[in-house]
């Protein structure tokens, strides 16, 4: 009668830690065995499945590498750009290059994605080797590493709901890595809670809205968090007034 | 004037082993040093620079995988291996443009065996259906076949995850990867996926 491999055995062979004469004797049966070359073949899928998850995920990380290197480089250009753009209204006065400014500064997508800034992280007293996922998320957080951060922080929340330490941070990590949908519902509920993150919260859940192109809750959040006059009112008007600049009013601006 | 520090292959993959704000910078450096050349290669062929980012954020990913994982041992400069998986990736995906008007395909098959799932490409809709099954297990059997799919040892998975020792570690990924089997066995669409992807 053939030989029955369990799953933890079809992965040792996977996994390559059978040895020499364990390998052969399993290829041996494999080439006769259709079932069990079935059951092996699934069993690679799965891996294969993984393998990709996990390009997917490390692609985000190096998407986010990528967008900050490039915003960098834009930076440093448009240090230089500016001067040029002056330089040619001065000599020819260019109405075009104004234009296209005005159209890359007041655009909803711009004017969202400058005025985010990762919340600091208020938990800096915590030692590096500090063994709980929380932290582990908050050490990812700080090395802007969204993707790793998310899991982190997902994992605290999915074992308490109301870890509204977790909740927040998890929210900015959506939003640092543009995932608008899930931040608008870690905000909301941020939110809902009452918690001392709340007015942050607001903040952040205006730039979610902008993503998503809902202008109108953006700028009644806005105009909310003025109201309360706390410490985001003063960027919450600058940007409320961004957003209600006439120069959006152009064609091509939002 | 300051310059960015100039990365040897060595220095690359020691940065990604080493992970976190080391890994970022060099990435960083690959990002500033060979995004031109591969967008140059995309854009010659019939590609825009869209398309050129996703290749080449998408061959990064393959990079330090493979980097993690040991395949990468710098037989060939970094660089080389970087475009090379990058040209069989854009070959991939334009594979049918590149038969029916013979533009160098042959030189873009003999770099990187296509045949490798390396190089195989999801679109959205896939992806989409990826994240939904990945969804459907729990937090923490996600993020074991995570580490566990980024080639993380069973030792490190452990003290990531707080698990007692590396044999919990290897239990709790088998235990995962049934599920994940179990949920692919009764996924239609997932099946349908696999077969695309002749995986």
């Amino acid at each position: 009668m053939a030989q029955e491999y369990s799953f933890e055995e079809i992965e040792r062979y996977l996994d390559g830690d059978m040895d020499t004469a364990e390998t052969e004797h399993f290829e041996k049966l494999l080439s006769v065995d259709s079932n069990l070359a079935r059951r092996v073949k699934e069993q690679k899928n799965a891996h294969d499945m993984v393998e990709l998850y996990a390009r997917d995920v490390v692609k985000d990380r190096v998407k986010s590498i990528y967008d900050n290197t490039k915003k960098r480089q834009t930076k440093s250009s448009n240090g230089f750009s500016i001067m040029k753009i002056a330089a040619s209204i001065a000599l020819v006065a260019s109405i075009g290059i104004l234009y296209s400014y005005i159209v890359v500064n007041y655009n909803t997508q711009n004017l969202a994605g400058n005025a985010f800034e990762p919340y600091p992280n208020r938990f800096r007293t915590m030692g590096e080797n500090e063994q709980s996922a929380f932290n582990r998320g908050l050490i990812a957080y700080d090395r802007q590493n969204y993707p790793e951060a998310i899991i982190q922080f997902s994992s605290v929340a999915s074992e308490d709901e109301k870890h509204l330490d977790a909740r927040f941070y998890l929210g900015v990590a959506y939003l640092g890595s543009k995932q608008y949908e899930k931040a608008l519902s870690s905000f909301q509920l941020v939110i809902a809670e009452n918690s001392l993150y709340e007015s942050a919260a607001k903040w952040y859940l205006s730039l979610v809205y902008l993503h998503l192109g809902r202008e109108e809750d953006a700028k009644n959040m806005l105009q909310d968090i003025i109201d309360r006059s706390d410490v985001k009112s003063q960027a919450a008007k600058e940007l409320l007034d961004d957003l209600n600049s006439n120069l959006r009013r152009l064609p091509f601006v939002r | 004037m300051f310059k960015r520090k100039k990365y040897s292959t060595n220095d690359i993959i020691e940065a990604i082993k080493a992970g976190g704000r080391e890994e970022e910078k060099a990435i960083g450096f690959l990002i500033e040093n060979d995004f031109g050349k591969v967008e140059n290669l995309i854009v010659k062929r019939n590609g825009t620079t869209a398309d050129a980012e996703d290749i080449f954020q998408e061959a990064l990913a393959v990079l330090i995988l493979n980097v993690r994982k040991g395949a990468f041992k710098g037989e060939s400069t970094i660089h080389t291996y970087l475009y090379a998986i990058c040209k069989g990736m854009w070959y991939k995906r334009f594979k049918k443009y590149t038969r029916e008007s013979g533009q160098e395909a042959g030189l873009m098959v003999n770099d990187v065996d296509e045949g490798t799932p390396e190089i195989a490409l999801l679109n959205e809709e896939q992806k989409t259906l990826l994240h939904q099954l990945f969804d459907q297990l729990r937090e923490n059997c996600k993020a074991v076949l995570l580490y566990w799919g980024m080639s993380y040892s069973m030792t490190e998975i452990a003290d990531m995850l707080s698990f007692s020792n590396a044999q919990v570690a290897m239990n709790k990924k088998n235990k995962c990867l049934k599920q994940l089997r179990k949920l692919m066995d009764e996924d239609v669409k997932i099946q349908s996926l696999v077969t695309a992807l002749e995986i």
